[in-house]
């Protein structure tokens, strides 16, 4: 137990350090200070590493074809394009520039474009003019027909909200079993055989659209 | 007659908020001496005092639009940047406090300055070493009630608003410090009181083989 004395003691040696250090400075610091904060940036967003793309890509590769066990329509039904138009913001084509990208990537329940081409960069439809059959949606072949669609089209996999549209997509190609592509109506001849399909990646990650690799064309990752 | 004004620390942060470079520089210069203290006594080691310093103004360019001066005042704002900050390196590299240690011997020159009587001189200034060394030792939690309490005069309120507790933990934690800074000087203490002065005076007196 401390007593007095030590106390007090310790009390006049702490004031002794106190009094040393009050002398304590580090004035050829400014220059150093002045000189990083001038330099200092604001901390960019780290992009969205490469893994994570594939990782969602996949995830939504496996549990969206799931979802899709109980067809809503079956096929060859009619589906009610005022139904499916009442789910998507519908853009204002002639507002778009014109379009640049050779190849159109096709919508389904909403209009999906290939990275980076902007959504504005859709290919015209080869459909009516009406402003129904304008719209990505009435050029959907889901919405004409479930089984009907383009291996170059995308199926959708979400609903996709005009803000979204705006962005640019990335495509990601990956391999899955033939019976993970039910959303695709594929045949199931061969439910294990290893297949080559495209996601369509959103600026968020998620996978918005999946299609069939075309047959004949060159994986990104195999032609190196 | 004309009087000149300082700005006060709010009229600078705004300033330096819109970019001027002169205001952060006078912050600086009114600031440094303070944040550059606290880290050294808490880090005992004047190279990570200075990186201490240097981040904690850098920080304060960052963060200076959180600063409300209805709150507490800026000198205490920049404690608790310099608190956090000490914290961190305080986790990250434990032993470099340890290898630091060595080098915290205070100023004996100082020290031997406050008596004429050379053994006392002495005594003090080793007494002052071993103390510094103690609070350096201390959990990090004592460690800053004492360096912000005992070394650098803020009242305990200032001192929970700094370590975000209450008032009456820094008391406890306070006393509790003092306990074991005091076990742990004990053998220099002792020697100070006066009927160890004699001894004291003995020992140093009267030559030995080790000191011949």
């Amino acid at each position: 137990m401390a007593d007095s004395h030590e106390e007090q003691l310790l009390t006049a040696l702490l004031g002794g350090i106190a009094r040393e250090d009050e002398r304590l400075a580090a004035p050829h610091l400014e220059a150093r200070v002045l000189a990083a904060a001038g330099t200092e940036e604001i901390p960019r967003r780290r992009p969205m590493a490469p893994y994570l793309v594939i990782a969602a890509a996949l995830v939504s590769a496996v549990i969206v074809p799931v979802l899709y066990r109980t067809p809503s329509t079956p096929a060859g039904a009619p589906v009610n394009q005022d139904t499916a138009i009442t789910e998507v913001a519908i853009p204002d084509k002639s507002a778009q520039p014109p379009v640049v990208e050779k190849t159109p990537v096709l919508s389904t329940a909403a209009p999906i474009v290939e990275s980076p081409i902007e959504q504005s960069a859709l290919a015209p439809s080869p459909m009516a003019d009406s402003p129904v059959a304008q719209s990505p949606i009435a050029q959907s072949p889901i919405a004409q027909s479930p089984v009907t669609h383009s291996p170059d089209e995308f199926i959708p996999l979400m609903p996709i909200t005009a803000q979204e549209l705006t962005g640019s997509f990335q495509i990601v190609r990956v391999q899955m079993p033939r019976a993970s592509l039910g959303v695709l109506r594929s045949a199931l001849e061969q439910p294990n055989e290893l297949v080559e399909a495209d996601v369509l990646l959103g600026e968020d990650g998620m996978a918005r659209g999946i299609r069939l690799a075309v047959s004949g064309s060159v994986s990104p990752w195999r032609s190196r | 007659m004309s009087v000149t004004t300082e700005p006060t620390d709010p009229e600078l942060l705004e300033r330096m908020v819109s970019g001027d470079r002169e205001a952060l520089a006078i912050i600086f210069r009114r600031h440094h001496g303070t944040v550059y203290r606290f880290s050294r006594q808490m880090l005992g080691s004047k190279e990570a005092a200075e990186d201490v310093t240097q981040d904690v103004f850098v920080a304060l360019t960052k963060t200076a639009g959180r600063f409300n001066p209805s709150v507490a005042s800026l000198s205490t704002y920049l404690y608790g940047i310099a608190r956090n900050l000490v914290l961190q390196r305080y986790k990250r590299s434990r032993v470099r406090t340890e290898i630091a240690l060595d080098a915290i011997g205070g100023d004996d020159e100082s020290a031997l300055a406050v008596s004429s009587d050379p053994t006392d001189q002495l005594a003090r200034a080793q007494a002052t070493r071993q103390l510094r060394q103690a609070i350096l030792r201390l959990p990090v939690h004592y460690r800053e009630v004492v360096v912000l309490c005992e070394l650098n005069g803020l009242s305990y309120e200032d001192a929970a608003g700094i370590a975000g507790c209450p008032v009456g933990t820094v008391r406890s934690r306070l006393s509790r410090a003092r306990q074991i800074l005091i076990e742990r000087c004990r053998t220099v203490l002792v020697t100070d009181k006066p009927e160890g002065r004699e001894q004291r005076a003995k020992r140093w007196l009267i030559p030995t083989k080790n000191n011949c």
